[in-house]
């Protein structure tokens, strides 16, 4: 079914708009959250909740992209979940490796303003912008969807010292935007 | 932790990125290479590559039919046997096509480039022979195209560079030391844009002091003892609807991955006096490709086209070669 049937049903107030909804995304953010947690049962609590955010948010929101809409709110139960679990310490898989790369955008400037999560992804977004669109969907498929660099590779149709030597410039490029725009996190 | 404020801004980025990374598939990647496939087998399909192209050499096949006319230059061709030797002892062909387009075939093999020593019929083969040897009219050339059905793609872990410098096209070609980039390419043909990413290279990260200003799309990695351990990059150019591409690749280390082709007896071309391999396949949109690769002052260079004629990608490799443009050697 196509997606604005979905969210028409959503707006409904039609159950049958989450049984669609799984059976259409429930693949998709199934392995969004298991990039993230590794874990069955966390998995399933993350989809489980994904399916009652999405039911809670339509109406009011009408999502023009329901399947990113939905894998966002997977990635951030996923994360909120992992971080409950793992408050100390990191725990398995790929996202410790992604958490140390991403100190490559960090500075050490404490005096610097500190950013509203908002105004941060706004940077992001011209980053993006800016980027060819292999290094884009790179760069997007390791940070936002937390995609191994072999599955990376694979879907890129190249090796793997090449996404690793090109994250990194890009982190470096990420850097260099945000200091620019006055931003140290 | 400022990781995680990182991490949640990226979660609020343009859902249209979010949505276009999760339908790209590479372009040139129609045959679904997986990073995943065996890592073990790599150097088992090594092997019977090398082997062969040693036997190919040592039968002589490619000697009996190399007549070319004026500039044939036996001192240049047994330069060059010797060249492809080591080639063949060093794994050839891996990694430099490891970011080319290949075509993977179901269909049934083709026989007209393979040459079965234990064939019955000498006749037959001579006749499929004679359709893949060209004679093009160049002084110094000789052309056998190897029909192939698939080429297969097998991909193993390098070790990381601790330091990486940057080049751009030009400076890319005084690090290897061999032409790079032809101005023979087909005028619809333009660099493809992640060549032309001048924003984000790493200006103040570079060492090799080799960069003009940001531009800076290649790289080559070092270990802590500086040899390099990854040259392994090409370039890129393709027409406006991405129906024509040419890719050049070019590397002096292995760089992580391995191509296999299926038929054993694969013959070499001379071009501009030198030994390439040329061989040709059609994807599934029945565009023609062609892959060819040689050595050529110890970088291994392949080309692999997609929807640009023979002759086309001819006058590409020549001038690669000899450095001069081809039809300024046409024979009378």
């Amino acid at each position: 079914m196509e997606d604005e049937k979905i969210i028409d049903l959503y707006w409904e107030r039609s159950q049958q708009a989450i049984t669609l909804t799984e059976q259409k995304y429930g693949r998709y953010c199934g392995r969004i959250a298991d990039n993230v947690l590794h874990n069955r049962e966390d998995c399933e609590e993350c989809l489980n909740d994904t399916w009652l955010r999405a039911w809670n948010s339509m109406p009011t929101e009408r999502p023009t992209v329901l399947q990113a809409f939905l894998g966002a709110i997977t990635r951030n139960l996923s994360l909120d979940l992992y971080r409950r679990k793992h408050s100390a310490k990191r725990g398995g898989g790929e996202l410790p490796y992604i958490f140390d790369e991403l100190q490559d955008c960090l500075g050490t400037d404490e005096t610097a303003r500190e950013m509203e999560r908002m105004e941060l992804a706004e940077s992001l977004n011209r980053f993006l912008a800016e980027l060819g669109k292999e290094n884009r969907v790179m760069f997007v498929r390791r940070y936002w969807y937390m995609d191994s660099i072999a599955e990376i590779a694979a879907r890129m149709g190249c090796g793997e010292s090449r996404v690793k030597s090109r994250l990194s410039r890009l982190r470096k490029g990420l850097y260099r935007q945000l200091k620019s725009e006055g931003i140290v996190l | 932790m400022k990781t995680d404020a990182i991490m949640d801004a990226i979660g609020e980025i343009d859902f249209k990125y979010v949505q276009e990374a999760e339908e790209y598939r590479a372009e040139r990647n129609p045959g679904g290479r997986s990073a995943a496939r065996s890592r073990s087998g790599g150097y088992k399909k090594l092997l019977p590559l090398a082997a062969c192209l040693v036997l190919a050499l040592g039968a002589g096949a490619y000697g009996l039919r190399y007549g070319a006319g004026e500039g044939a230059d036996a001192g240049g061709m047994s330069g060059a046997a010797e060249e492809s030797v080591d080639m063949a002892d060093s794994a050839p062909m891996e990694g430099a096509a490891a970011e080319s387009g290949g075509q993977k075939e179901s269909a049934e093999e083709s026989g007209a480039g393979a040459m079965d020593a234990g064939a019955a019929d000498s006749g037959a083969e001579e006749c499929r022979e004679a359709e893949n040897m060209m004679e093009t009219g160049i002084a110094g050339e000789q052309v056998y195209v190897n029909e192939i059905t698939e080429v297969t793609r097998i991909c193993y872990d390098i070790a990381g560079p601790v330091r990486t410098e940057y080049y751009s096209a030009d400076t890319l070609e005084g690090y290897y030391g061999t032409k790079l980039v032809p101005q023979t390419i087909p005028e619809d043909l333009r660099m493809s844009e992640e060549l032309s990413e001048t924003k984000h290279a790493a200006a103040e990260d570079l060492s090799s002091g080799e960069v003009e200003g940001s531009t800076a799309p290649f790289a080559v990695g070092y270990d802590a003892e500086g040899n390099v351990v990854d040259d392994n990059n090409r370039l890129c150019w393709q027409n406006e609807d991405g129906t024509r591409s040419l890719v050049i690749a070019a590397y002096t280390v292995p760089a992580g991955e391995v191509l296999s082709f299926p038929q054993e007896d694969l013959k070499y071309s001379l071009i501009a006096g030198r030994e390439v391999m040329l061989t040709h396949f059609a994807d599934g949109q029945g565009a023609d490709n062609y892959l060819a690769y040689y050595v050529k002052n110890g970088v291994t260079v392949t080309a692999e086209s997609c929807g640009m004629t023979q002759e086309e990608l001819l006058n590409v490799l020549w001038e690669l070669l000899a450095e001069e443009p081809r039809l300024y050697n046409r024979a009378e």
